[in-house]
């Protein structure tokens, strides 16, 4: 079978909050029981909804939403189909693009119970802005130095990611490291990540957004950006070739 | 008492050995599946070997290499799926409250294929003991009308032949150089880097990263272990089956195929002259006898 | 003793063998031992003895005998001839020791080492033309007025055939028995080396006067060393059933005295050939 390779995945230096791609996941405390018709906007085009609902009789603590099931190229889902999800009380909502171009914010509407989704009660929640008890992750693959910003406020810091070494042990995926915002300041604001450890940003504040982007590429023993192999011989003796 | 008597010196008896077996090439092919997909194209020759007549009328054949060329093995391996994410994000005394998603960037078991190109590196060594049949051969393409004269024109003459029959054959296990461990490192970073050629090259080192050393992890595949000779040898001789093969095709070779020597029947004496024919003796009650210095045909001329 | 002591590959074919294979080639190749003018290629029953020839010899209109010139009459300056058979009917061979071919005393018996004897009826006679017809042809070629180099007319060696009874009355056969003593020799040739018979003496019986007998056995022994035996000369490679073709080796004759004594040698009933392989 061939291989499938994420290429969004691979190619994603810019993970954005209000703007959901591959590597970037956004996690939404719900408290309180009641119902929910989320709209899905890609870009500025409404691409699909949800229902949610936060049932005291669910055991189950999260529910995760593929926003990439909406994307319109290639069109996984009819704008008719509506899922629908349940989560308990003070779970959350995880909201997550696994492949695609991506670009998605979700808007959470509230509803009357066994009411339709037209019979909206009120706008809940924009993931747009990001309120307190949200949680960022973001999964940086590419090696280099990023940005860390609050595209709302003032917060900056800084990540590091380093050069894979290949052929060393397989690498496994760390801990988290924890990066919390609040009062517009990223603590710590300077972290060093290994190769796919992930920053969990726990929001504090009222309004946020939070946004890492590339800013200086890390292309290890290579002194100029590649083009792309085609081909690679290798000497079967291990010598070098004359 | 026998009219015609041609006995062949041992070493003569060698030369012509050597002729047959130095004709001698064979090929296989196939594939398999299994834990890995494979497939193989092997050729084979015989090189060197010993001869030796025996005193009860029989022929030892040692040290024979069995040169494998080509021996191409091509592997197909799935590579696992490579994912990420997945970690909890909030612990709890009674468990994960929140847990990251999973992003695959491997996905659908990608398969390499690994290209191993044995060629002329492998030997194994064929012993066996024969006797000399004789056969009277009559060619198949020869037709009901067709006088001794016209089927000599026509290419396709009765004979006697002499073949080797073999009594029994052993195969000693491949000979593996150290550089076939080597090959197949080498092939299988080729491999790895010919399905991730298009990926920039730091996405290709993260790959190969998280994978960790390919070689040991499609060693791991292949089930290798630390004896790369015990595998090759037991892939190769287990389950593509080619001690077997070389065996039966070298012992048909011989005792059907290719014989040692041969001469035609009626045998010509005198060749065409113009116009005139060949003159043709009828040649009789051929027997063969072995002893250790060499190999004695008898026969009768015929009326 | 192994056979190949001294040598790479062995051939040994004793006289039955060696007689057999010689009847072969008088059915296979009749025109080596079958001699006569144009008149007995075209009426062969009137041969003295008509050869039994193989089958294919008939199917391929191959020819029973060789062509000859008639028998020049003298005084006729090449005009008239006679027409002629000679054949060569029954032969057999006998190897030292020698013990089936009675040797006359003329060659010197018992038969000496490394010779074999050969016993050969020979068979031959001339198409006897009539007196009318011996005088009216004369006749004719008196009276042409000869040219001036010598021959008359345009018609010169013309042999008239002569009026015979179908029955071959008027041919007249003989036969006589021929004893001969020969060897064989290995001789280098373009085709490689190559077996030969040698004569060594020739021998007719009871004719007379001798000086008759003297000059018919020059006339017969010259015949066969110049004429007839070197057509028979066999490759050694085939007296081995071309070994060294199959094999794509390169043989040649065993050196003798050097390493064997003789080669080929013959003894015991049987010529024995002993050859080397080349690398």
């Amino acid at each position: 079978m061939k291989a499938h390779i994420n290429v969004y995945a691979l190619n994603n230096t810019n993970i954005d909050s209000a703007s959901l791609r591959v590597l970037g996941s956004l996690a939404h405390p719900l408290t309180d029981p009641g119902e929910y018709v989320a709209d899905v906007v890609q870009g500025e085009i409404n691409v699909g909804t949800f229902r949610l609902k936060v049932d005291p009789d669910c055991t189950s603590m999260q529910a995760d939403v593929d926003l990439s099931k909406y994307d319109t190229k290639p069109k996984v889902l009819p704008p008719s189909v509506e899922r629908r999800y349940s989560v308990a009380p003070k779970g959350y909502l995880l909201l997550f693009v696994s492949e695609g171009k991506g670009g998605f914010h979700v808007i959470l509407n509230e509803i009357a119970a066994g009411k339709s989704a037209r019979e909206k009660v009120a706008r809940r929640y924009d993931t747009r802005s990001l309120e307190p008890g949200d949680v960022f992750i973001a999964q940086l693959l590419r090696p280099g130095i990023y940005e860390m910003t609050n595209s709302l406020g003032k917060a900056k810091g800084r990540i590091s990611i380093p050069y894979p070494k290949p052929l060393a042990k397989p690498l496994f995926q760390k801990e988290p490291e924890k990066i919390s915002l609040r009062d517009d300041k990223f603590s710590p604001d300077h972290v060093e990540l290994e190769n796919l450890q992930a920053a969990v940003f726990m929001n504090g504040m009222d309004h946020a957004a939070i946004q890492v982007a590339l800013q200086e590429a890390d292309y290890g023993k290579e002194k100029v950006k590649p083009e792309g192999t085609a081909f690679r011989w290798m000497n079967p003796s291990g010598k070098p070739a004359k | 008492m026998n009219q015609v008597t041609v006995a062949i010196s041992e070493e003569t008896f060698r030369r012509l050995f050597a002729t047959i077996r130095d004709h001698f090439h064979e090929s296989t092919s196939g594939h398999s599946g299994g834990a890995f997909s494979f497939s193989w194209n092997i050729g084979v020759r015989l090189q060197n070997g010993s001869i030796d007549l025996q005193p009860d009328d029989s022929v030892r054949l040692s040290e024979l290499d069995v040169v494998y060329d080509p021996l191409t093995l091509e592997l197909g391996i799935d590579i696992p799926e490579l994912c990420i994410g997945g970690f909890c994000i909030i612990p709890s005394p009674w468990g994960c409250i929140l847990r990251a998603p999973k992003i695959c960037i491997f996905s659908d078991n990608p398969d390499i294929r690994l290209a191993l190109n044995l060629s002329g590196l492998l030997r194994s060594e064929l012993s066996g003991a024969f006797s000399i049949k004789t056969r009277y051969r009559i060619d198949p393409s020869r037709t009901a009308g067709m006088t001794d004269l016209d089927a000599e024109d026509a290419g396709v003459p009765n004979k006697w032949r002499f073949h080797l029959d073999p009594i029994w054959l052993d195969i000693d296990l491949i000979d593996i150089p150290d550089t076939v461990g080597a090959i197949l490192d080498a092939a299988i970073n080729n491999a790895v880097d010919n399905l991730l050629f298009w990926l920039p090259g730091w996405a290709r080192d993260l790959v190969k990263a998280i994978l960790g050393s390919i070689v040991d992890l499609i060693r791991a595949i292949l089930d290798i272990g630390d004896d790369i000779d015990e595998w090759l040898s037991n892939l190769l001789g287990v389950s593509i089956g080619l001690f077997d093969f070389v065996s039966t095709i070298v012992a048909d070779y011989f005792a059907n195929r290719y014989p040692v020597f041969e001469f035609e029947d009626p045998f010509p004496i005198l060749g065409y002259e113009g116009i005139k024919i060949p003159v043709k003796i009828p040649v009789r009650n051929v027997s063969v006898t072995v002893n250790d210095a060499e190999m004695i045909l008898d026969s009768d001329i015929g009326d | 003793m192994a056979l190949t002591e001294k040598c790479s590959v062995y051939a040994s074919v004793n006289e039955e063998a060696l007689n057999r294979i010689v009847a072969h080639l008088m059915r296979q190749r009749p025109s080596l031992f079958n001699y006569g003018t144009q008149f007995f290629e075209n009426n062969p029953g009137l041969l003295c003895k008509p050869p039994v020839v193989h089958p294919e010899i008939l199917r391929r209109h191959n020819p029973i005998i060789t062509i000859e010139d008639p028998l020049p009459i003298l005084g006729t300056d090449g005009a008239l001839g006679i027409d002629f058979c000679f054949q060569l009917v029954q032969l057999k061979i006998d190897i030292h020791p020698g013990r089936t071919v009675p040797l006359p005393p003329e060659l010197n018996p018992p038969l000496a080492e490394q010779r074999f004897a050969i016993m050969v009826e020979v068979c031959g006679g001339i198409s006897c033309p009539s007196p009318e017809t011996a005088e009216r042809d004369g006749e004719v070629v008196a009276i042409q007025v000869p040219s001036a180099d010598g021959k008359r007319g345009a018609e010169t060696d013309k042999a008239k055939p002569p009026v015979r009874p179908i029955q071959g009355k008027n041919v007249l056969c003989f036969c006589i028995l021929l004893f001969a003593t020969a060897g064989f020799e290995i001789k280098n040739t373009t085709g490689g080396p190559k077996l030969a018979i040698k004569l060594f003496g020739l021998e007719i019986r009871d004719i007379t006067p001798e000086g008759l007998e003297n000059n018919l056995e020059c006339y017969l022994a010259t015949t066969l060393r110049a004429g007839i035996l070197p057509k028979i000369r066999i490759a050694l490679d085939t007296i081995i059933f071309n070994l060294g073709d199959f094999a794509t080796l390169s043989i040649s004759p065993t050196p003798a005295p050097s390493v064997v004594a003789h080669n080929p040698a013959l003894e015991q009933d049987e010529i024995r050939v002993f050859v080397d392989v080349g690398v």
